[in-house]
């Protein structure tokens, strides 16, 4: 038997043989056409002939060639259709995912397609996972032996199912040419999650029989991972006992990147026009690398810095399980910019000279960072107060332009006070309200402290309460970012409860209650306290003066100051925007427009953002107190920058750790499964030549 | 050894003996190993003393004898009477037996054509060495007996034509009962002289009983087995059902090389046979080729065997 080949329908090739091999033969003696010749006599040719059959009897069947070459014929028919394939070793199991990591390090430009072309990582590694496609067993031409069969799933920081699990090779095909590299870095725990949420249920053999027997997630086969070895994660996830995973390493080792790995851009406190750009960077590669660094403000090129960046540290480690390995420790460096910029602009830091760089940089997508720096302006806040000296230190510590003190009484008399202050605190009393104004508050940005607006939206006065002390908050709030309430304690407190529109937004909470709400309605943005911060500790807390600082900037809808936060890719964007826009066009950085939602609280949700890149939000409506006005629409810049010194070390990593198992690299094979040729269109073309053989001997052999 | 759908016959006696053929041939004369006694005198030496120029012997005088033979020289020498004897010459009888049955009618160049060619040329010489020649073509003719048709002493150069005509008639084909055709030969014959028959000798029924016949009674038999190249050398292949063309018989073969090689073996067992039942009689066998030519076949192979001079 030859080593590695397998018959896919044997059965029905035999029972073929059975029937057809005897009929031939026979049908060749039966049926045999036999050429009329007129001879002078017979006499002789019967003599022969006798003694040839007296010599051997079989003789004419084993000198027959015709009948030989029929029988060559119909054994090589009979051959194809038991379809011999040759093929290596395989995975025990017909059930495989392919595994594509599109995160932004497969865009590194190391890979390498069939014509030794650089190509990008994610090309490679789709050329590999086709590769492995043509590897998987067909069915059989009469569907009686199992073909092999396989997802596709394409995973960045989440995962997709591209394709379920088929055995269409061309639908596989298909669905791997289809993914594209996207700028987020990767995880690996998502598509290990995603395949294994596609294990079939397998009735499990439970010993004590008497129990029901309960379906079980079995195995999903062969996991057939390509990816670089940078996704994070690959532990959290419980494989199957059964599952095999097989990695494909993609990239080259010796590939090594610059990248920016932080932006930002503050403005001086005494002198906010003083913009500071501080670029941090870092260097993955095995030289000393000097490039340069240009600052751009709204495109044009303000400044540019020469700066050097040393070779990344490269250390030989044991490894119990690899042998030695090698540990790259990057070079870091950074450049600070200092420039003078009143106005709203858009910072982008770029590294110049990193693609003509010998040897060239083959990862860009770190190369530039963008940040968005609202002008200049300062808040004008107003105080309405019976006389509370906390609040009115506390808010005249704020970098803002003003903070007006007035009674209530005095406050009522203002006209349309939200033209003269961005936002209003009240201290122990509510403006009178009109008629739709449901969280208890009129249209505009509030700071409330020691009152309970109350409406069938806002919250409900149950009044006094004892005293107590914050016990959670929500630390994800933007009021709250960076904040510890735990020391807060309060000696009076009050009791309300959040109405249940979802209007009213918890984001701390007492013993007997919330403690810190946010209301936030199609025209109303506040942030409430309901109790007396003069009868807690609160107010000598530094807490108190951030939360003061960030609550303003809140209900302002992010509000000017500092650099608009940069997103990473991957995530989801959520802004604010000014009270009544009902939805929001979004621009990605490749130009696409996609229509973003807006909630009644003015909360947009973007994303999740797959580029890096400058995005732009833009509405039918007011603009914030930080948004450009384009003729009558409003736009909001923020930029995704990569931003990470993980993301921007892009040396593949030869083992993956999954479920604490280490799994080396699968080598060129593409994971243990060779080629399977299959035989039989062989078979039949052996066959055909058999036949005109025969044909010729036919037409050679009856000569007269 | 195939059977040709239409050859070419010959027409004339032109066709038969062409110029040079003629010219040949008008130095030969028939030779028999035997010496024969003919019906008149002609050119061949008897047995008999006779009135030749050709001196002979010497025999005592006695009464009776021609006094013109008497020796004088011999008398005036020893004074005794002694008698010349010369070399009686006579003519000879020649009959041609020509094979006309349907496996004659066969091969490349045509068996049949090919006796044609060779018994008129013997045909010939026999008549411008004025022999008497007879020919007797055999095979089954309607009566069912075995001779077809006959010429019969013919002498002189003068009776080629009528021969000529006679070879020209000849259609061959059907059977022949060939020991009935000799046994009616042998009957018919009278004298002594040559007799050659022509044939390819392949008859089921065997030769042997016939061709012992016409060795019989003094006659000197030569045997021309004619084969066609095909039948010694056959090059015929594949699957095929071989019909007898004359009894229609047939065989069904698969030829492949080792078939081949048992039939040139039978050929050459069936042409030793032949040629050893011949010897053991005192007949002269010999196996021609239809594709020899008809001059070799006169002037080298016949001579060699001492059938011409």
């Amino acid at each position: 038997m030859i080593p590695g080949l397998t018959w896919l329908t044997p059965t029905i090739a035999g029972i073929a043989a059975a029937i057809a091999v005897p009929s031939l033969v026979l049908l060749y003696f039966l049926k045999l056409r036999r050429q009329d010749v007129e001879i002078s006599s017979t006499l002789l040719w019967k003599k022969a002939v006798q003694d040839l059959q007296a010599n051997a009897p079989f003789q004419k069947l084993r000198k027959n060639i015709l009948l030989l070459l029929q029988l060559l014929v119909l054994a090589a028919i009979l051959l194809a259709l038991a379809q011999p394939q040759l093929e290596g070793e395989r995975a025990a199991s017909g059930r495989h995912a392919i595994v594509i990591d599109r995160g932004v390090s497969m865009r590194t430009m190391d890979g390498e397609d069939l014509n030794g072309n650089t190509v990008s990582r994610l090309d490679e590694a789709k050329r590999r996972a086709l590769e492995f496609v043509d590897t998987l067993r067909e069915p059989g031409v009469f569907g009686v032996s199992e073909a092999d069969r396989a997802m596709v799933i394409a995973f960045d920081g989440t995962a997709e199912m591209v394709l379920p699990l088929t055995s269409d090779k061309r639908r596989l095909r298909e669905a791997i040419e289809s993914i594209t590299a996207t700028d987020i870095p990767s995880k690996l725990d998502e598509p290990l999650r995603l395949v294994r949420a596609q294990a079939p249920y397998i009735a499990a053999q439970i010993e004590d029989n008497r129990d029901p027997i309960e379906p079980m997630p079995g195995s999903v086969g062969t996991i057939h991972i390509f990816s670089d070895g940078r996704p994070e994660g690959g532990d959290a996830v419980d494989l199957h006992a059964e599952d095999e995973v097989s990695y494909v390493s993609i990239g080259q080792a010796q590939t090594g990147n610059i990248g920016i790995t932080s932006l930002d851009a503050r403005r001086q406190l005494r002198d906010p026009e003083e913009v500071s750009v501080l670029v941090g960077l870092q260097s993955t590669d095995r030289v000393d690398r000097a490039i340069t660094v240009e600052l751009r403000i709204d495109g044009a090129t303000v400044a540019a810095r020469r700066l050097s960046l040393s070779a990344a540290t490269i250390e030989q480690r044991a490894s119990e399980f690899d042998g030695p390995v090698e540990a790259l420790t990057p070079s870091v460096n950074g450049v600070e910019f200092r420039v003078r910029r009143a106005g709203s602009a858009v910072i982008e830091a770029r590294i110049l000279d990193a693609a003509t760089a010998n040897p060239p940089d083959a990862f860009d997508r770190d190369d530039r960072a963008w940040v968005v720096l609202p002008g200049a302006k300062r808040l004008r806040l107003a105080l309405v107060t019976y006389g509370s000296l906390v609040l009115a230190e506390a808010l005249s510590a704020l970098p803002v332009e003003r903070v007006e003190v007035f009674t209530p009484e005095s406050f009522v008399a203002i006209d349309d006070p939200f033209t003269r202050f961005d936002v209003v605190v009240l201290d122990g009393w509510l403006p009178p309200t009109r008629e739709g104004d449901a969280v208890g508050l009129p249209a505009g940005s509030w700071l409330v402290f020691n009152a309970v607006p109350r409406g069938p939206s806002g919250l409900k006065d149950l009044g006094e309460g004892p005293p107590t002390e914050v016990i959670d908050w929500r630390r994800d709030h933007p009021t709250l970012r960076g904040l510890s309430l735990s020391a807060v304690r309060l000696s009076a407190s009050r009791i309300v409860e959040p109405s249940e529109d979802g209007s009213a937004t918890v984001i701390a909470s007492a013993g007997i209650g919330p403690a810190i709400v946010a209301l936030d309605s199609a025209r109303t943005r506040a942030v409430v306290v309901p109790w007396n911060i003069d009868q807690s500790n609160w107010w000598l807390e530094p807490s108190f003066i951030v939360f003061l600082g960030q609550s303003v900037r809140h209900v302002t809808d992010g509000g000017p100051g500092d650099a608009r936060l940069a997103s990473r890719p991957g995530v989801s964007r959520g802004e604010l925007l000014p009270i009544g826009v009902g939805s929001a066009e979004l621009r990605v950085p490749d130009g696409d427009r996609l229509t973003v939602p807006v909630d009644p609280t003015g909360q947009a949700i973007a994303g999740p953002l797959r580029e890096v890149g400058l995005y732009t939000l833009a509405w039918d409506g007011p603009p914030g107190p930080a948004d450009v006005r384009t003729g009558s629409r409003s736009e909001r810049l923020f930029a995704v920058n990569l931003a990470s010194a993980r993301a921007s070390d892009v040396t593949p990593v030869r083992t993956l750790v999954i479920r604490a198992e280490r799994i080396g690299d699968s080598g060129a094979d593409g994971g243990q499964t060779r080629t399977p040729r299959p035989l039989w269109p062989w078979l039949i073309v052996a066959a055909l030549f058999v036949v005109m053989l025969e044909w010729y001997v036919y037409n050679r052999k009856v000569q007269i | 050894m195939l059977k040709d759908v239409s050859p070419k016959r010959p027409t004339t006696v032109d066709d038969l003996l062409d110029a040079n053929l003629v010219a040949q041939l008008s130095r030969v004369d028939l030779q028999s190993r035997k010496i024969f006694r003919g019906k008149v005198q002609g050119e061949r030496r008897s047995k008999k003393r006779g009135e030749s120029v050709e001196f002979a012997d010497h025999r005592p005088y006695v009464s009776g004898d021609d006094l013109r033979h008497v020796d004088w020289n011999i008398y005036g020498r020893l004074d005794r009477l002694f008698l010349k004897l010369f070399q009686e010459e006579e003519d000879l009888s020649l009959h041609i037996v020509l094979d006309c049955s349907g496996s004659a009618d066969c091969g490349s160049p045509n068996k049949f054509t090919f006796m044609q060619r060779a018994a008129m040329a013997l045909g010939y010489i026999g008549l411008v060495n004025l022999n008497r020649v007879s020919a007797t073509a055999i095979a089954r003719a309607e009566d069912g007996t075995g001779v077809l048709t006959s010429v019969r002493n013919l002498r002189g150069r003068r009776r080629v034509h009528e021969m000529g005509r006679w070879m020209c008639s000849l259609e061959p084909g059907g059977d022949l009962p060939f020991t009935d055709a000799c046994k009616r030969i042998a009957l018919s014959r009278s004298g002594r002289g040559v007799m050659v028959l022509l044939s390819d000798l392949l008859i089921k029924e065997g030769y042997q009983d016939g061709l012992r016949l016409l060795a019989g009674r003094g006659y000197d038999l030569i045997v021309l087995q004619v084969m066609s190249p095909q039948e010694l050398d056959p090059t015929v292949g594949g699957d095929l059902r071989l019909r007898d063309v004359e009894d229609r018989d047939h065989a069904e073969v698969t030829i492949s090389a080792p078939l081949l090689k048992r039939y040139k073996k039978v050929v050459e067992a069936y042409m030793r046979e032949v040629q050893g039942f011949c010897a053991a009689r005192e007949i002269t066998h010999m196996t021609v080729r239809s594709d020899t030519p008809i001059d070799t076949l006169l002037m080298d192979y016949l001579r060699k065997r001492g059938v011409l001079r």
